[in-house]
């Protein structure tokens, strides 16, 4: 063999080494948004740390509260301050959830808010977390004699976007 | 093979030799490792909060003293005061209208939690029959589980519908 056949054998091996290495990492990186966990008890939910668990409950709340709130007074507004806190699937999901209000909420003047009583962490990395949410919703108009409350319970799916948490799932219990 | 072959190959060699360490790089850099400590923390008070909700949850008249002695078994304090005192109206309740519960966890998270308390929310269900009943009912609810360390095990000091 030659020198230069030598070290393209060399090359050879250490490609092979650190494609077995690459592959191995890959099958270890955090793939958790598959697991679909909804237990903070459930194999494979963790705790990336507790900073990322008061910043997740913290986004959650404001999340839920404003994506739940509308008044047929600021529509166009809350749509706008709602979409700025969702990312993905969630904007179509919630472009056609509000499609389908905009007309009655009209004309029946409705003012819904809601008010977040409880958050609790199921699962959290450095990029990806799901909270429990307990949402009261309280909503209003001229063709209801009282305020309706619903006492809901949501999952809210978050992903780390740009440094930005952003909610990529509402699942309502 | 003749030189100037080789030399391709340890060009072409080099270049995926970078790549793949590059991409090592890149894995190693992004994989994500969670708090094990708190991670093991939130798994044991999870679990024990699950448990002590199912049990809550769950009615069976024909069986009554072990209904009511699981629900006691995880529980501490105000919480199993209360339990305790209301139990022999629960078993009589239960056994006039031949009660069933079965209880389901659809979702639960850790609020709070530090060396030895948590708070614990878990959205449940359950499917109830009686005498009063055709068919059977689901019930929905919201439950707050205050729990406490006891030794190496967590114990339910109080539960509430949140409301």
């Amino acid at each position: 063999m030659t020198l230069q056949q030598r070290i393209a054998s060399l090359l050879a091996v250490l490609v092979l080494a650190a494609a077995a290495v690459c592959g191995w990492l890959w099958t270890q990186r955090d793939d958790t948004s598959g697991l679909d966990l909804t237990s903070a008890e459930a194999e494979g939910a963790s705790v990336a740390s507790a900073e990322v668990k008061d910043t997740v409950l913290g986004v959650a709340d404001e999340a839920a509260t404003r994506i739940y709130s509308y008044s047929w007074k600021s529509l166009a507004d809350d749509k706008a301050a709602a979409r700025d806190l969702m990312t993905g699937g969630m904007l179509d999901q919630y472009d056609r959830t509000m499609a389908g209000v905009v007309t009655s909420s009209r004309s029946n003047h409705r003012v819904v808010s809601a008010e977040v009583v409880g958050t609790a962490l199921v699962h959290a990395t450095t990029s990806y977390a799901r909270v429990l949410v307990f949402v009261n919703q309280t909503t209003d108009g001229k063709d209801l004699k009282s305020p309706e409350v619903d006492l809901d319970r949501v999952l809210v799916t978050m992903r780390r976007v740009g440094g930005d948490w952003l909610v990529s799932e509402l699942d309502a219990l | 093979m003749g030189g100037r072959g080789t030399i391709w190959l340890i060009g072409a060699l080099s270049v995926a030799l970078a790549g793949l360490l590059a991409g090592i790089v890149f894995l190693v850099t992004s994989v994500d490792s969670p708090d094990e400590e708190l991670t093991a923390a939130q798994h044991d008070v999870a679990a024990a909060a699950r448990s002590e909700a199912l049990a809550f949850l769950t009615v069976d008249h024909r069986t009554m003293d072990v209904v009511v002695q699981r629900v006691l078994d995880g529980a501490t304090g105000d919480f199993k005061e209360q339990y305790e005192s209301q139990s022999k109206r629960l078993v009589k309740e239960a056994t006039r209208t031949q009660a069933t519960s079965a209880g389901e966890v659809v979702a639960l998270g850790v609020s709070d939690l530090d060396d030895d308390s948590a708070t614990v929310l878990v959205a449940a269900n359950s499917t109830v029959t009686n005498t009063s009943t055709e068919e059977p009912q689901v019930r929905y609810y919201r439950l707050e589980l205050e729990l406490v360390r006891d030794g190496n095990q967590w114990l339910t000091s109080r539960l509430r519908f949140v409301r």
